[in-house]
């Protein structure tokens, strides 16, 4: 049985983050914890708060009211669908430290709290919240307000050792969706001809992965990439070290700035 | 389907390893990849082991040495593939002569597991092969036990640090099917952790095994070990607690005991690439 956390912002109740916990739930069964967050301290102790995308303290009137139905609509859903749950409405204020923490002993982190997704989609996470997620004991799920059920993974494939933890994490904890339509995609800064150790790599994602295609994108061409992420139905993202290496300037910057609009996916992330 | 290297010296091959492949790719759905290491055994030089080698493949001691290691490696091959169709096991052949360790440590990227033979090292022990290889392996590495003769239990060691949690995480995503047998947990000196963290373990482990007990012991962390190890029936021990400085104490001769111990019998090692935050607990 795995244990998962779904940390819910308390004014937004995620479709698509209960759902992959049912789905889960499905293959193997899981214990959820729900975590309902009033509001996040994203403040970075001792340092000054101050700067770019750093947020103050939140000590504002929280809707407990909506909160608390919301816990209610939670647990029901969670015995509709014969999931063991346990719920937690945390005090303020809650500091991020906190939730990571509570991460070493669970198996994985659905974030359905919209700035941290607004964070990762409205440009480059400040220093100290890519931190946070780095440091985070288990692989997250960084989920936007609304999504469907992935039907396609997108793996994000530089070569690096945190690339390819984070693919082998995602087959661990979702052996369902390696059966998805997958592509491994190599975003190239530079123009190469090679994905990096392409023989090693099939080796291994060939054995996780069913149905898996490999694509090189060249040079700057982030038009392409855009082209190409917008085919793609019901994506999910797989990443090892957000906004470092891991991800290319080249696939963050598509991320990003290009769908701002209502084209939002789920990120996987894992960093050992 | 997982991807495991199984790492052996050619010229040392030991069939009775396949019981113990066998009983590991009977756990889930793997793969074997066997990596047969020519380097290591021409390093040493050591007549008697070419003999014994020689013996053991079958093969006569009747032309010149450097085809006839030659020839006994590639016996050796020859009835590790004949074993594993004798036992329907899927495996490739790799065959490395040159950069052995940098070349290993690639492979174990792309891997879900690295399984490797100590035996080989154990006359030559310390041995730094196998220390580099426990360092720097970027997946969790199972070191085979002397003599396989089945596992009764599976022995975690637990000290509240994110080590001990990540490698007891690691094995239970390998090996789900293993969720049934027989769990103890070892903590040496147990008040070191938080109790709000005990609650939290406490909880995932029931969720994760079906049979669980804690066995605690105050003291010398090594000596501690020892004792609770060595009362264990044909244990599967999954170090992540006191792992690290295992594999960086390997060469400090106070750890002799431990370290023959834990090698003996069936030993899953694996550490996550960052350091703990918290503070070493215990004196190993």
């Amino acid at each position: 049985m795995r244990k998962i956390i779904i940390a819910f912002d308390g004014t937004h109740l995620s479709n698509g983050a209960f759902e992959l916990a049912r789905r889960l739930n499905e293959h193997e069964r899981i214990l959820v914890l729900g975590l309902f967050i009033p509001e996040i301290d994203f403040s970075q102790p001792t340092v000054e708060l101050e700067g770019e995308g750093i947020y103050q303290p939140y000590n504002a009137y929280v809707e407990e009211d909506k909160i608390d139905d919301h816990i209610r609509i939670f647990e029901n859903n969670c015995r509709k669908h014969g999931i063991e749950y346990i719920t937690q409405k945390t005090r303020l204020p809650y500091h991020i430290r906190e939730l990571a923490k509570e991460c070493r002993f669970a198996d994985l982190l659905i974030l359905s709290i919209q700035k941290f997704y607004e964070h990762l989609r409205l440009g480059e996470p400040n220093e100290y919240l890519r931190d946070v997620l780095h440091d985070t004991e288990c692989p997250v799920v960084v989920a936007p307000d609304k999504f469907d059920y992935p039907a396609h993974i997108i793996l994000a494939y530089d070569g690096s050792r945190s690339s390819v933890y984070a693919i082998r994490m995602f087959s661990y904890i979702f052996p369902d969706l390696c059966t998805l339509p997958t592509t491994l995609v190599y975003a190239a800064v530079k123009k190469q001809s090679e994905i990096p150790d392409q023989n090693y790599i099939q080796e291994l994602a060939g054995r996780h992965f069913s149905d898996l295609t490999f694509l090189l994108l060249e040079g700057r061409k982030t038009d392409e990439l855009h082209a190409w992420l917008q085919s793609i139905a019901k994506p999910m993202l797989v990443t090892g070290a957000f906004g470092r290496s891991g991800l290319s300037n080249l696939f963050r910057k598509s991320f990003s700035t290009n769908f701002i609009s209502d084209y939002r996916y789920p990120v996987f992330i894992a960093h050992n | 389907m997982r991807r495991v290297l199984y790492v052996q010296e050619a010229l040392n091959f030991n069939p009775g390893n396949l019981e113990f492949v066998d009983f590991i790719y009977g756990l889930g759905n793997f793969r074997i990849t066997a990596v047969f290491l020519d380097k290591i055994a021409e390093e040493r030089n050591d007549e008697k082991i070419w003999e014994t080698a020689a013996m053991q493949a079958g093969s006569k001691m009747t032309v010149p040495q450097k085809s006839f290691h030659q020839k006994v490696s590639e016996d050796n091959i020859q009835r590790f593939i004949e074993a594993c169709y004798a036992r329907d096991i899927p495996y490739d052949i790799l065959r490395e002569s040159t950069g052995v360790l940098k070349y290993i440590l690639q492979e174990s990227r792309y891997a879900d597991l690295l399984i490797l033979d100590m035996a080989s090292y154990k006359a030559a022990f310390p041995s730094y092969f196998a220390e580099d290889l426990l360092r720097n392996a970027e997946c969790p590495v199972l070191v085979m036990p002397l003599a396989f003769e089945g596992i009764e239990e599976l022995v975690f060691t637990y000290d509240g640090t994110l080590s001990s949690v990540y490698a007891v995480k690691q094995f239970t995503y390998l090996f789900p099917q293993m969720c049934n047998y027989k769990t103890a947990v070892v903590c040496i000196n147990p008040e070191q952790v938080a109790e709000a963290d005990w609650n939290k373990f406490r909880e995932w482990m029931f969720a994760s095994y079906a049979r669980v007990e804690f066995l605690y012991a105050e003291g010398n962390v090594d000596d501690e070990l020892v004792e609770l190890l060595h009362k264990r029936d044909h244990p599967f021990i999954i170090m992540g607690a006191y792992g690290r400085g295992i594999v960086s104490g390997f060469l400090r001769p106070s750890h002799a005991n431990l370290v023959i111990q834990l090698t003996s019998e069936a030993l899953f090692i694996a550490h996550p690439k960052r350091t703990d935050h918290e503070e070493d607990i215990g004196s190993v």
